[in-house]
């Protein structure tokens, strides 16, 4: 081999293996560069759904404790305030009292234990919904739509076309879901129609909720959540179910979906 | 590059494969699967280097070593890459690569390039073979449903050093029979650079033996 072709071949060697390294670490720092964004994306990620999981959290607390004071507060009110009462009557049971008295005096005790007995039911359903343990939610469902046609207020219908319904452990969860759109319609809607729904789809157990009152803009709804609207979040996340609002000429439509095998 | 640099570069090259070795002994109670096959090579590192400056300095042909090095290399390094890409190649793969390079290379050091040759033919297969199992890693790392610190993965040490010393030594290896069969300035500086990279890949190893990858 020649001198001047040795000395061209080294350059092309030495430049080669340069540019070759050259690039291969250039490949490291991009890859570096390019993980290293992607691995703070997902860390960003996982700290908003962390917030949100927090957020839930703190609503289910004071849902909880909101429900308590409630609870605390029938007791006290009702139940507490009947007992008092039965007391003061049977400190006027005494051996002298004419037997009239004593009549009129039992009469009332009777009655008001009447009274104590239905608070501590009505709380007692409150806390768990009798029906729903027994017949399930369907029935549940039904009673509560009857309830709300009792009022003469809205006019609230059920249907149920579902074949396969979800896990008896979620039926409570959906329950009360359903409980506190209702409570929403009547409080802040206007309406006077109710519509349920249940159906499947896929693997989904579908609820579609339907009132025709005065709706809400979903933009300002998606900022300013209310109390209630995140307790169904909250409720939802459990039953790793979603929702969506779907736009009505009047009101407001619904759709939660939950996944059977949930 | 002069003679007696070179020599310090070689003597530097050859034995910087201690270091990790050394590290590995301290920390070998907390090593990952990864770690632990990435000794084995180490291991057959510095057996490779012990016999081949022996022979160096008896004077005499030590191409032979390699040829058997080669081999092993490949199977310690698609070792390593079957842990690592096992989501994304069955586990056969790396078996048929293994077995294939072997064949071929008996069949080049009987037909080809004899054991007094060195055996380019193989290396630059092994660095081709290389470069595309470390691309492979890379893209495994991207498809990761759960990002986690590049900087605590032994094996993204490890395949940055390989891609580095492969990728820069695939011309060396490839023309290196042809050019440069006596000992010049010109082989001096070519294997000099060769030494360099060397370095800067024992030096990834090294990071590579160093990181705790369950540490929080």
């Amino acid at each position: 081999m020649g001198e001047s072709e040795s000395t061209l071949t080294l350059q092309i060697i030495v430049i080669g293996m340069g540019v070759l390294f050259a690039l291969s670490f250039g490949v490291i720092v991009f890859f570096i560069i390019y993980q290293k964004r992607l691995f703070a994306q997902q860390q960003k990620h996982q700290e908003v759904e962390a917030a949100y999981q927090r957020e839930l959290l703190q609503i289910a607390i004071q849902s909880e404790e909101k429900e308590r004071s409630r609870i605390g507060k029938e007791l006290h009110d009702d139940v507490g305030a009947l007992l008092t009462t039965t007391k003061l009557y049977l400190s006027q049971i005494s051996p002298e009292a004419s037997p009239e008295k004593l009549e009129a005096t039992t009469e009332k005790m009777y009655s008001l234990f009447e009274r104590m007995i239905q608070g501590v039911r009505s709380i007692s359903q409150d806390l768990r919904p009798a029906i729903l343990e027994r017949l399930g939610l369907v029935e549940a469902v039904k009673s509560m739509v009857n309830t709300i046609n009792d009022l003469n207020v809205v006019k609230a219908t059920f249907n149920d076309f579902s074949r396969k319904t979800i896990a008896k452990t979620h039926e409570l969860n959906m329950y009360r879901i359903l409980q506190e759109l209702v409570n929403n319609t009547l409080k802040h809607a206007n309406a006077s129609e109710i519509s349920i729904l249940f159906t499947n789809e896929l693997s989904d157990f579908v609820i579609v909720y339907q009132d025709n009152g005065v709706g809400f803009d979903e933009a300002i709804l998606q900022q300013k959540k209310g109390i209630g609207l995140k307790n169904i979040e909250s409720r939802l996340s459990v039953l790793s179910g979603s929702f969506r609002y779907e736009k009505v000429s009047k009101g407001i439509k619904l759709t939660i979906k939950i996944p059977l095998q949930s | 590059m002069s003679k007696e640099l070179f020599g310090y570069l070689r003597i530097l090259s050859s034995f910087a494969v201690l270091l990790p070795l050394c590290i590995a002994l301290w920390k070998h109670r907390r090593f990952v699967a990864i770690q632990r096959k990435l000794v084995y090579l180490l291991i057959a590192i510095l057996m490779v280097e012990v016999i081949t400056n022996a022979l160096w300095y008896q004077k005499k042909n030590n191409f032979f070593v390699y040829h058997f090095y080669s081999i092993a290399e490949c199977i310690l390094i698609v070792n390593l890459y079957a842990s690592a890409l096992k989501k994304l190649f069955p586990k056969h793969f790396f078996t048929g690569i293994s077995v294939l390079f072997t064949v071929f290379a008996i069949v080049n050091m009987l037909y080809f390039q004899g054991l007094s040759a060195f055996n380019s033919n193989v290396t630059t297969t092994l660095g081709f073979l290389v470069i595309f199992l470390c691309l492979c890693y890379f893209y495994a790392l991207l498809k990761e449903e759960k990002y986690s610190p590049l900087e605590k993965k032994p094996m993204f040490w490890v395949n940055a050093g390989f891609l580095i010393y492969f990728s820069s030594n695939l011309i060396l290896f490839f023309i290196n029979n042809s050019m440069f069969s006596k000992a010049s300035e010109v082989s001096f500086l070519v294997w000099g650079l060769h030494a360099i990279v060397n370095i800067i890949l024992i030096l990834f190893f090294t990071i590579a033996v160093w990181v705790n990858p369950n540490q929080r």
